[in-house]
C-alpha cells in the first residue's frame, strides 16, 4: 500500500467518526436544548398565567361609597364614629382588609388604620362598618379602603 | 462529504423543526394569552363605559298628603339601569340611617315613584339627606327640606336701604346651591326675622316671601325670595333683617339693616295714605262685616264679607250636610290692627224639628211661646196644619226649666187643658190615625205629689161625648185606672169603644211620678200592636190586646177632639209637657228613638264648626284665631206667630224675618291681632255630623229692611279696627265711583286735580279706561275738585271720600262722551297727587286688584 494510498484510507475513517461525533454532539446538544426550552416556556407560561389573573381580577375589582354618616357615641360605640357603607359593584366578589381615616384638616393629620378579617362582599351586596374616629365637626377626612387583592379606594367627607 | 452533508442536512432540519414547533407554541400560547387579555380589558373597558353612560336624576320631591315620601326618578342615561338603594338620614338624629332596598329597573326615559317602591313617614318640618345608589354603582344625594350642614352662599338686600316712615321696602333673599358632589336640594323655604335695632316695632313684614318656597334648587341654581316690608318710626330708627332657610346650617345666616330716613325731596314721600277701595257709605265704615251672597272677586268662591249693606233678595243657608259656608273680606290694604276683644257673630236662624235621617212629624207642638195667635194658643211648627190648639183654663207657660232647660206648660189638674183643635177634614192626613202605623212622643214631668190612676197626656178621642157618640180612644196616659198601672205611663188605644183595646205599659217596679222629665213615646206598626218607649228605652212591645178581633181603625168622629192634658171628659193632667210630636204613617224605630231622646231642644241644639282665620291673598291660611264647635240655643219659627192669620211655621217662605232668631256665637282675643297687607280675615260655619245634631237654616244679605228694625241680621263683629275693614269693589259701569282714603298721619293732606284718578283695566292688558277726579268728600264739607281747586283740606286720622267721573277712554270730565267700559272684570288702580302741610308732594299708586264692572 503506498503511502499516499494509507492516507487516502485514514482520512475516510476520520471523516466517519468525525461525522459521529459531530452528529452525536449535535443531537445532545439539540435535545438539550429542546429540553430547555420546554422548560423556560412552561415556567414563563405560568408566570404569565399568574400575573395576567392577578392583574385581571386586580383591574375587575370594583368598589363604591354608597354611604358614609357621622354619629356621636350611642349604643355599643362609646366614641364618635363613622359607619361606611360599601357597595361591590365589580364582577368579583373581594375582600376589604383595612380601613384608614386620615384627617387632612390643616396641620391636624391623625391617620387610624382599622383591620377587618371578616370584610367579604360578594358580588352585588354592600358592607356597613363602624369604625371609631375622633372627628370633630369641620374635620375634612380621607376615608382609604384598602381590599386583599392590592386595591384601594379612597373618598373625602367632611364632618357634620 | 456527500452523505455527511445529507446527515446534516437531516439532523438540522429536525432541529429546525423542533425549534419551529416549539416557536409556533410559544407564539400561540402569547396570542392566546394577548386574546383573553383583550377581551377582559374590552368587558371591563365595556363596564366601565356603561357605568359612564348611566344616569338618573330626581326629577321631583314631594310629602304626599298622608306625609309619605313621594318623587319621581327618571332615567336620564342611555341606558337601563337597576336601582339599588335608598338611604335616608333625617337631620337631628344620631346614628340612624334608614336603608330601603328598591331593586327596580328603569328603561331609558322612563320614571318611577318613589311612594311605590318605599313606604316612609316623612314630616314636612324635617330635613333629609337622601341617597339613591344604582347597581353599577351611580350615587345620587339630594336633599329635602335642608341643606344638610353644608352651608350655603346666601345674599339679603333691602332696596331701597332707606325709606321715609310708613313706606315699604323690598327685601331681597338670595340662595346659592353650591353644593359639593352636585347634589341637589329641594324644598327650600326661606325664612327672615325682623329686629329692631333703634325704635319700636320698625319692620312690619307685610307680604312675602314671594315665592314662599322652591320646590328643587339644582346644582348652580339660585333660588331668589321677596319680601315687602313696612318701616315705621323716628328718623334713624332701623332694623335688621336675619335671614336664613329652614332647616339651614345654625349660623349660615346673612343680615341687612334698613333705615327710616324722611326723604324731603321725591317722587314718592309724605302723608301716609291706606286705601279702603271702594264705597259709597262712609256709614258702613265700621267694625260690621255683613255675609253677603255675592262670590265675585273672592280667591275660591267663597261669598263676600265686607261692611256694604245687604242687597237683594238674599239667600238661606242651609247648614245640614258636609258643605261648609265660607265667608271672607277683602285683602286690607294697610296693616290691620285689630284690638283685643270679643269677635261675634250673629246668625239670623231657625231650626229644623229633627236630626237628618228622622222623619219630619206630622205636626209638632213646641212650647216656645206662650204667645200664640189666640191668646195662649200655641200651633204646629211644621205648617202642616195651619189650625190653632185652642187654649183652656190657661195652663201656665215657663220660659225655662224643661227639658234642656227649654220652655213648657204647666197643667194644674184643674181645668187647664188644650185642645178642641180647630182643624179641618184637610188636615186628615196628619191627624187621622185610623189602622195606620203612628208614632207619638210627649216630653213630660209628673209631680212625685200625684196619686191618681189614670191622668191624660196626649189624646185622641172625647170623653165627654155621649154614648151615641163615643169616640175610639188613642192616647199616652199616665195610669189607666187600674191599681197595676199607677206611677206608670200607658200607651194604648180602642177601636171599639171600651171593648177593643191594645195597651201597652211600663214595668210597675218603677213609679214615674218622680219629678223628672221623662220622654215618653207610643209607637205602632198597625192596629193591634204597640211599643212603648221611655226615655229612649223601649219598655214593653208585648201588647196587653183586648178584644182585638173588632174594627181595626180608629174612628174620632169629631176631628178636633184632640187634647193634651185632658180625656175631653173629667179628667185632667197634674204635670209639665214641654214638647208633643206626631208621626202619622210612621212607626220610628228604637235607634231612631234614642236619637230623639238624645237630641237636645235647648241651648246645645246645633253643633257648627266655627273657624275664624287669616288668609293671604289667595284666600290659604295664614293663622287660626279660632277654630272650635260652637253650639246654637234651638230657636223655633213659632215664637213671632202673634195673630191668627200670621202663624209662623216651617212652611213659611224663607223670605219671612219672623222665622229667624239672632243667635251669636263669640270668642275673645287679649291682644292685637294684625293683619298684613293682601291679607284677608275668613269665617267658616260648618256641619259637625247629623247624630243629634238639628239642622240649622241662616238667612243673610237679605235686605228686607225688617231684618234690620228687628235687628235679625247675620253679619261678623270683630273688636275695633284700625283702619276700618275693607269692602268688595263692585260698581256700575256709568257710576260715579267713590274711592275711600284715610290718612294715618303724621301730617294732613291736599288732594290736587292733576294727577288724582282712578284707572280700570282689561285682565289682558288691552284696554284702559280713566275715571278724573270730581270732588273730594263733597258730602261732608268739601266739594269739587278740578283744574282751578284742590281738594279740601284732609287732616291726620280723617278719611277722603275721593268721588271720580265715570270711567272712560278717554277719561273725560263729564258723564258723557268717550268709550265706556264693558262689564266684567278688571285691574283697578287709583293715582293719588297731592301735598302735605309740610310742602311734601306725594304721588301714590295703589293697586286694588281685580274689581267688577257691572254693565
Amino acid at each position: 500500500v503506498s503511502r499516499q494510498s494509507k492516507i487516502k484510507f485514514r482520512r475516510g475513517l476520520a471523516s466517519v467518526v468525525t461525522s459521529a461525533i459531530i452528529l452525536s454532539a449535535v443531537s445532545i446538544m439539540g435535545v438539550m436544548m429542546l429540553a430547555w426550552s420546554q422548560t423556560s416556556i412552561s415556567t414563563q407560561k405560568q408566570e404569565i398565567e399568574d400575573v395576567y389573573n392577578t392583574q385581571m381580577n386586580k383591574i375587575n375589582e370594583d368598589l363604591i361609597f354608597e354611604n358614609i354618616w357621622f354619629a356621636t357615641p350611642s349604643g355599643a360605640m362609646t366614641e364618635n364614629h363613622l359607619n361606611v357603607t360599601l357597595g361591590n359593584v365589580g364582577i368579583l366578589g373581594l375582600n376589604v382588609t383595612q380601613i384608614t381615616i386620615t384627617n387632612s384638616t390643616g396641620t391636624n393629620n391623625t391617620s387610624i388604620p382599622y383591620y377587618f378579617t371578616n370584610g367579604g362582599v360578594i358580588k352585588s351586596e354592600s358592607l356597613s362598618l363602624n369604625v371609631t374616629y375622633p372627628w370633630q365637626s369641620g374635620d375634612d377626612l380621607d376615608i382609604l379602603v384598602f381590599t386583599n387583592r392590592g386595591n384601594q379606594f379612597i373618598t373625602q367627607e367632611i364632618a357634620p | 462529504m456527500t452523505h455527511h452533508r445529507g446527515l446534516s442536512a437531516v439532523v438540522g432540519t429536525v432541529f429546525l423543526i423542533a425549534i419551529v414547533i416549539g416557536a409556533m407554541s410559544y407564539i400561540s400560547y402569547s396570542l392566546d394569552v394577548m386574546g383573553n387579555f383583550s377581551e377582559s380589558l374590552i368587558s371591563e373597558e365595556s363596564r366601565q363605559r356603561d357605568k359612564q353612560d348611566e344616569a338618573f336624576e330626581i326629577s321631583s320631591i314631594d310629602i304626599t298628603a298622608a306625609n309619605k315620601l313621594d318623587g319621581i326618578i327618571k332615567n336620564s342615561g342611555e341606558i337601563p339601569i337597576q336601582l339599588k338603594t335608598l338611604y335616608i338620614d333625617e337631620q337631628g338624629v344620631n346614628d340612624v340611617v334608614q336603608k330601603f332596598t328598591l331593586n327596580t329597573s328603569i328603561s331609558p326615559g322612563n320614571t318611577v315613584n318613589l311612594k311605590d317602591l318605599v313606604d316612609f313617614d316623612m314630616n314636612a318640618t324635617k330635613g333629609y339627606n337622601m341617597k339613591v345608589v344604582s347597581s353599577r354603582g351611580e350615587v345620587n344625594s339630594f336633599y329635602v327640606n335642608s341643606p344638610s350642614q353644608q352651608k350655603l352662599p346666601m345674599y339679603l338686600r333691602t332696596i331701597p336701604e332707606y325709606v321715609p316712615s310708613e313706606f315699604t321696602t323690598t327685601v331681597l333673599f338670595s340662595v346659592v346651591n353650591n353644593m359639593s358632589n352636585n347634589n341637589v336640594l329641594y324644598n327650600v323655604t326661606p325664612e327672615l326675622n325682623a329686629t329692631t335695632v333703634l325704635g319700636n316695632n320698625v319692620g312690619n313684614i307685610r307680604t312675602g316671601p314671594i315665592p314662599t318656597s322652591y320646590p328643587v334648587l339644582y346644582p348652580g341654581d339660585v333660588a331668589t325670595f321677596e319680601y315687602s316690608v313696612q318701616l315705621t318710626g323716628e328718623q334713624d330708627d332701623s332694623v335688621r333683617f336675619d335671614a336664613t332657610i329652614a332647616n339651614g346650617v345654625a349660623d349660615n345666616i346673612v343680615s341687612t339693616t334698613a333705615y327710616v330716613k324722611e326723604v324731603t325731596v321725591a317722587t314718592q314721600a309724605g302723608t301716609a295714605l291706606e286705601s279702603f277701595g271702594l264705597s259709597t257709605e262712609l256709614s258702613n265704615l265700621l267694625d260690621i262685616l255683613y255675609f253677603h251672597d255675592e262670590n265675585t272677586a273672592t280667591p275660591n268662591g267663597e261669598y263676600q264679607m265686607d261692611g256694604s249693606d245687604v242687597t237683594g233678595t238674599g239667600t238661606t243657608g242651609m247648614l245640614e250636610d258636609a258643605v261648609d259656608f265660607e265667608f271672607i273680606t277683602s285683602n286690607v290694604t294697610a296693616t290691620t290692627t285689630v284690638l283685643p276683644g270679643n269677635w261675634n257673630i250673629t246668625l239670623a236662624y231657625h231650626n229644623e224639628l229633627v236630626p237628618n235621617g228622622i222623619p219630619a212629624p206630622s205636626f209638632a207642638f213646641m212650647m216656645e211661646t206662650p204667645d200664640g195667635p189666640g191668646a195662649g194658643d200655641i200651633f204646629d211648627t211644621t205648617g202642616n196644619i195651619n189650625k190653632d190648639f185652642i187654649n183652656y183654663g190657661a195652663p201656665t207657660w215657663n220660659s225655662n226649666g224643661g227639658p234642656d232647660n227649654k220652655a213648657y206648660f204647666s197643667f194644674d189638674g184643674n181645668d187647664d187643658f188644650r185642645g178642641d183643635w180647630d182643624i179641618n177634614k184637610e188636615y186628615q192626613a196628619y191627624t187621622d190615625i185610623e189602622g195606620n202605623a203612628v208614632t207619638t212622643a210627649v216630653w213630660v214631668r209628673i209631680p212625685s205629689t200625684v196619686d191618681d190612676t189614670y191622668m191624660p197626656i196626649i189624646r185622641w178621642g172625647d170623653e165627654g161625648d155621649n154614648a151615641s157618640q163615643d169616640d175610639d180612644e188613642y192616647e199616652i196616659s199616665f195610669g189607666d185606672y187600674s191599681a197595676a198601672a199607677k206611677g206608670e205611663f200607658v200607651y194604648r188605644y180602642n177601636t171599639e169603644p171600651d171593648s177593643d183595646q191594645t195597651l201597652c205599659r211600663t214595668d210597675s217596679a218603677y213609679d214615674y211620678n218622680d219629678d223628672k222629665w221623662h220622654f215618653v213615646v207610643g209607637a205602632r206598626d198597625g192596629d193591634d200592636d204597640c211599643k212603648l218607649y221611655v226615655d229612649g228605652v223601649l219598655k214593653d212591645d208585648i201588647e196587653d190586646c183586648n178584644g182585638c178581633s173588632g174594627s181595626s181603625f180608629m174612628q174620632v168622629k169629631d176631628k178636633e177632639d184632640i187634647f193634651i192634658g185632658h180625656d175631653g171628659g173629667s179628667q185632667w193632667l197634674i204635670g209639665d209637657v214641654a214638647m208633643v210630636m206626631h208621626w202619622n204613617n210612621v212607626e220610628l224605630n228604637a235607634t231612631t228613638i234614642l236619637d230623639l231622646n238624645n237630641t237636645n231642644y235647648g241651648l246645645n241644639a246645633t253643633r257648627a264648626q266655627i273657624t275664624i282665620e287669616k288668609t293671604d291673598g289667595n284666600g290659604v291660611s295664614s293663622g287660626i284665631l279660632y277654630d272650635q264647635e260652637f253650639s246654637f240655643p234651638y230657636h223655633d219659627t213659632s215664637i213671632r206667630g202673634d195673630s191668627e192669620n200670621d202663624r209662623i211655621d216651617l212652611q213659611k217662605a224663607d223670605t219671612d224675618w219672623k222665622k229667624y232668631y239672632a243667635g251669636n256665637f263669640t270668642f275673645s282675643t287679649g291682644a292685637n291681632t294684625t293683619f298684613n297687607t293682601g291679607e284677608r280675615l275668613k269665617a267658616t260655619i260648618g256641619w259637625s255630623g247629623d247624630s243629634q245634631n238639628l239642622p240649622l237654616h241662616f238667612r243673610f244679605d237679605d235686605e228686607d229692611p225688617k231684618f234690620e228694625q228687628n235687628n235679625i241680621l247675620t253679619y261678623f263683629q270683630t273688636p275695633a279696627s284700625t283702619p276700618a275693614w275693607p269692602t268688595f269693589i263692585s260698581f256700575q259701569r256709568d257710576e260715579h265711583v267713590t274711592y275711600l282714603v284715610f290718612n294715618s298721619g303724621p301730617n294732613g293732606a291736599w288732594f290736587t286735580y292733576g294727577g288724582t284718578r282712578f284707572v280700570i283695566t282689561t285682565l289682558d292688558g288691552t284696554q284702559s279706561y280713566g275715571g278724573i277726579i270730581e270732588s273730594v268728600n263733597a258730602t261732608s264739607g268739601g266739594g269739587p275738585v278740578d283744574s282751578t281747586k284742590d281738594s279740601i283740606f284732609i287732616p291726620d286720622q280723617y278719611y277722603a271720600e275721593l268721588k271720580f267721573y265715570p270711567l272712560k277712554n278717554p277719561p273725560i270730565a263729564s258723564n258723557g262722551g268717550g268709550t265706556k267700559p264693558d262689564g266684567g272684570t278688571y285691574t283697578a288702580s287709583v293715582f293719588l297727587s297731592g301735598f302735605d302741610d309740610k310742602g311734601e308732594v306725594f304721588l301714590r299708586t295703589i293697586s286694588l286688584g281685580v274689581v267688577n264692572v257691572e254693565p
